[in-house]
């Protein structure tokens, strides 16, 4: 039982409705249709409330104020922490309104691609977050691995970008982000090893499911999470990493030819892969949808009705989440931007060797753990691996 | 396997490679060596073969956008599209392409293939019975192989390195 | 092998990091700066020409728009020089008067340097955390003469407000004298300053970004002219309120701060140190304030006999003079400013050459241009 379109299937055969409605809804492709429906809803909600509190925080760190008046009333100018909480969707309203510019000598096709390829990347990777148990769209069993592709969709959509513009800055722009995201995404794979390796799947809800036999899988990882948090931080090409965005030194680097809508897709690409690595992140190191000390264990054993499981599920997921996007933003408005080529000597010669150093602890600490509590106890916790 | 979905994947890899090779413009033909690739993980797909896909796309794909990031870097006059050969040799290569084909098809079609019967219940292979794959020492196991090729990958990396450093210096 | 062809990338004169309207034609060889040739005269206002359309009292709101960041600094140099020229002297309160705005327009100026230096940097919070330190002074400002950037408050033989009886704004907890308000600030800047600096100096990627980077060697720098504190970065400790002192600075005590480094780190670290001077210097002024007059008795206009006279005080920026020449008339014959951003541009792209793209933004924004000082 895993994935929204089961948990769909369930609840279709469940109420009384006509047989012929129940045939088409039950149907895979409808279902397919309906968890993505729900899911692309959930983005566009949790992108504007990222960008709204994106914007405080950094006003809060910069003892200023932020939006403060759009939004339900009773909620207005007197309350300095959650004000203007509708800002977002009336800056998307205008970004709607507003004419596509399209500079003259762009490859038309490239160019129109590019922000495409961009979100949809970023939206294809929601499919294997698992946001609750049995509740991610699709559990993929190479999900870790997935994440990793869609990400590489990222890279060829920004070089788009960058060619596709005519413009020296945005080339210039789009070679140094491709340059930096390829860079690290290896310390970012090493990273990961440590929880797979650990967990001996490549599943997240398997993963999941892992840690909430065992211990979080932080613990001998603290390594890994620190890399995988930076080499995150570079691939999404957020602040202190952002040099392809660089205002101060190329305008806007490979998006400075983009306007309107189109411009809206990468700002929200930006904030929707942020996201997605810290819910990865909270996955993979912090254990998920799951409590320590056996809470969720007992949770499942009282016998509640699996939805409320899976929504309880999802609100610590959430929570876990919200806390490292939280560590992001924090971090953003703090440092100033890394140069190119001291970021380019950072992920090759100080973050990977970190990583490899990380996967050396996850294996020892696996070969330990058998050694000490018994091939059995081993079995049971971390599951059929040899 | 539904054929219909596996005819029009088919026909996004061939229009991929048809722009690859008819595309006058490096860059273009970089996109569509990048949809040709992203068109063959959808049939690895297909066949059940779920990790070979994303890894297609994660190396393949991915690649590309360095390939393309090479082609803008070393070419002067990107922007500016190739001639096309003269019609004098596009017509001899022709023929050539096409009795290659009909030779290759021939030979494909009149083998007896020694295969493996389709299984559809039992086609998954799971992630895990890679892993015990590639590490297999007995007969049938990758280990060998898959020892290779690391040392393979690591000799073109350093190789690469030294060429680099070389130029620099 | 790989040939890559250098190309011309122009940033400005509208760009978000080269302050105000430079325009810097720079010849890039992949991210490598090849040459850099700036392009300046976009804010040309014919300023030393219109000293000889009006008289002396006349062009003193001129001289604001020499530098507009320090615009009191500018207004003294104009000012001095004419008394100079016309042998009056100034009241000592309105001496004293002057040194202390003068002073706390140089720390006004070092926190909008300081803020959009982080900015350039990449990290936007300092910015915002030195323009709040900047308010309170732009809101004392405001007080005294009413203007918040273009003051035209020094006048010739002294101020021409005394200082306000009754101050208040949101951070001076109720009204307070001038006097008690500017020590309230001053007491409380130090601590805020050094939080500013918290969040820069020992920082990792900053010190990356700086140390090292921009490198003046201090014979390229002296043969330029340069002056201000990018000259005290490479170790030069030459000042002129200590090297031909002016005013009331010699009976003060305040240091000269100095670093070897001669980078963009040492710069900004000069410049920090010197705010600090400044809060020294503005409290003991403030202590010996001496009371009277804040402005001789002088006619409105004056006719000065011929002769001509060179004045020099220290800007934020470094050595800035006034050469005056008169003919006997209420206006000037001629007037020549020189400026410390000027001789400091001259060495930028013997700087930048060798330097990386993002570095050239660093360079620049170490180096505290303003262009309205480079154009007049």
């Amino acid at each position: 039982m895993n994935g929204f379109d089961h948990a769909f299937e369930a609840l279709f055969n469940q109420l009384p409705l006509p047989d012929a409605v129940r045939q088409l809804l039950t149907m895979k492709v409808v279902l397919m249709l309906i968890s993505m429906g729900l899911i692309i809803g959930f983005i566009s909600v949790l992108v504007l409330f990222l960008i709204w509190l994106e914007r405080k925080i950094s006003a809060r760190i910069q003892r200023r104020m932020g939006p403060m008046t759009s939004g339900p009333s009773f909620l207005r100018s007197g309350n300095m922490w959650f004000g203007g909480l509708l800002q977002t969707a009336a800056d998307a309203i205008k970004l709607l309104t507003k004419e596509t510019v399209t500079p003259a000598d762009v490859d038309y096709i490239v160019f129109v691609l590019a922000p495409c390829i961009v979100f949809a990347a970023s939206l294809m990777a929601y499919v294997v977050i698992p946001f609750g148990p049995d509740a991610s769209v699709s559990d993929l069993n190479v999900g870790v691995l997935y994440l990793l592709a869609v990400g590489s969709m990222t890279v060829l959509g920004i070089m788009m970008a960058g060619w596709g513009s005519n413009s020296k800055y945005s080339l210039l722009g789009g070679l140094r982000s491709v340059a930096q995201m390829i860079s690290y995404e290896i310390p970012m794979i090493f990273a990961v090893l440590g929880p797979v390796l650990m967990a001996g799947s490549l599943s997240l809800q398997e993963i999941i499911q892992v840690q909430e036999r065992t211990a979080w899988f932080i613990w001998p990882n603290i390594i890994g999470f620190v890399v995988f948090i930076i080499a995150g931080t570079a691939e999404t090409n957020r602040p202190p990493f952002d040099l392809p965005e660089g205002e101060s030194e190329l305008v806007a680097g490979f998006v400075t030819e983009y306007s309107g809508m189109q411009f809206a897709m990468f700002f929200l690409a930006e904030f929707s892969n942020m996201f997605v690595i810290s819910a990865v992140a909270a996955a993979l190191f912090l254990g998920g949808w799951s409590l320590p000390f056996g809470i969720t264990q007992m949770m499942r054993a009282s016998g509640m009705p699996h939805v409320l499981f899976s929504a309880l599920g999802a609100v610590v997921f959430l929570t876990k989440t919200l806390v490292i996007v939280l560590i992001l933003m924090w971090v953003r408005w703090t440092f100033p931007r890394v140069r190119v080529d001291q970021l380019m000597h950072f992920g090759w010669k100080t973050l990977l060797p970190f990583s490899f150093v990380n996967l050396l602890i996850a294996a020892v600490y696996m070969i330990a753990y058998k050694q000490i509590f018994g091939e059995a106890v081993f079995k049971q916790i971390f599951g059929a691996m040899s | 396997m539904n054929p219909y979905l596996f005819y029009a994947i088919a026909a996004v890899v061939l229009f991929g490679a048809l722009g690859v090779v008819r595309s006058s413009n490096i860059f273009h033909a970089g996109l569509s060596l990048a949809l040709t690739f992203g068109a063959v993980a959808a049939v690895y797909g297909m066949l059940d073969a779920h990790f070979l896909a994303v890894v297609q796309v994660l190396i393949y794909v991915g690649a590309i956008a360095v390939i393309l990031k090479f082609a803008v870097m070393l070419t002067q006059h990107i922007g500016q599209q190739e001639p096309h050969a003269p019609l004098s040799q596009q017509f001899p290569a022709l023929v050539g392409c096409l009795a290659f084909a009909f030779l290759a098809l021939y030979a494909i079609y009149h083998q007896t293939w020694a295969l493996a019967p389709w299984d559809p219940a039992h086609s998954y292979i799971s992630v895990r019975d890679l892993g015990k794959l590639f590490l297999g020492q007995e007969r049938g196991g990758f280990l060998f192989p898959f020892e290779m090729v690391g040392v393979l990958l690591l000799m073109a990396l350093i190789g690469a390195v030294m060429v680099a450093s070389k130029e620099e210096s | 092998m790989i040939n890559t062809e250098e190309f011309v990338i122009n940033m400005g004169p509208q760009h978000p990091s080269t302050h105000g309207v430079l325009r810097l034609m720079v010849k890039l060889d992949a991210e490598i700066v090849v040459d850099v040739e700036p392009v300046i005269g976009y804010l040309h206002r014919s300023l030393e020409k219109m000293a000889e359309g009006r008289h002396y009292g006349q062009y003193i709101p001129v001289t604001d728009r020499l530098d507009y960041v320090t615009s009191m600094s500018a207004n003294y140099v104009y000012v001095l020089a004419v008394e100079r020229l016309a042998d009056i002297v100034p009241t000592p309160r309105g001496d004293v008067i002057r040194v202390i705005m003068v002073e706390l327009n140089r720390i006004a100026s070092h926190l909008l340097w300081f803020g959009t230096n982080a900015l350039e940097l990449g990290a936007t919070t300092p910015f915002l955390y030195g323009f709040t330190e900047r308010e309170k002074i732009l809101d004392l400002f405001e007080s005294t003469c009413g203007q918040r950037l273009t003051y035209n408050y020094l006048r010739l033989g002294g101020v021409a407000y005394d200082l306000p009886k009754k101050v208040e704004f949101k951070w001076t907890d109720g009204p307070k004298t001038f006097e008690a308000a500017c020590e309230k600030f001053l007491n409380e800047f130090p601590p805020v300053l050094d939080m500013c600096e918290e969040l820069l100096t020992e920082s990792a990627i900053f010190l990356k970004r700086t140390k090292g980077v921009g490198v003046l060697p201090r014979d390229v720098a002296l043969a330029h002219g340069v002056s201000g504190p990018n000259i005290r970065a490479c170790g030069v400790k030459y000042d002129v309120r200590k090297a031909v002192p002016y005013s009331i600075y010699p009976e003060l005590d305040f240091d000269i701060p100095t670093q070897e480094g001669s980078d963009c780190w040492a710069r900004y670290k000069v410049r920090m140190d010197e705010m600090r001077q400044s809060v020294k210097i503005v409290q003991q002024c403030l202590a010996r304030l001496p009371k009277g007059r804040a402005k001789a008795v002088l006619p409105n206009r004056i006719w000065i006999p011929e002769g001509e006279v060179y004045s020099r005080i220290e800007n934020s920026r470094g050595d800035m003079g006034c050469y005056l020449v008169s003919n006997g008339s209420e206006k000037a014959w001629r007037c020549k400013f020189r400026t410390p951003s000027y001789s400091n541009l001259s060495v930028l792209p013997v700087l930048m050459r060798g330097a990386l793209v993002a570095d050239l933004i660093a360079i620049n924004a170490s180096f505290d241009l303003v262009l309205p000082e480079i154009d007049r």
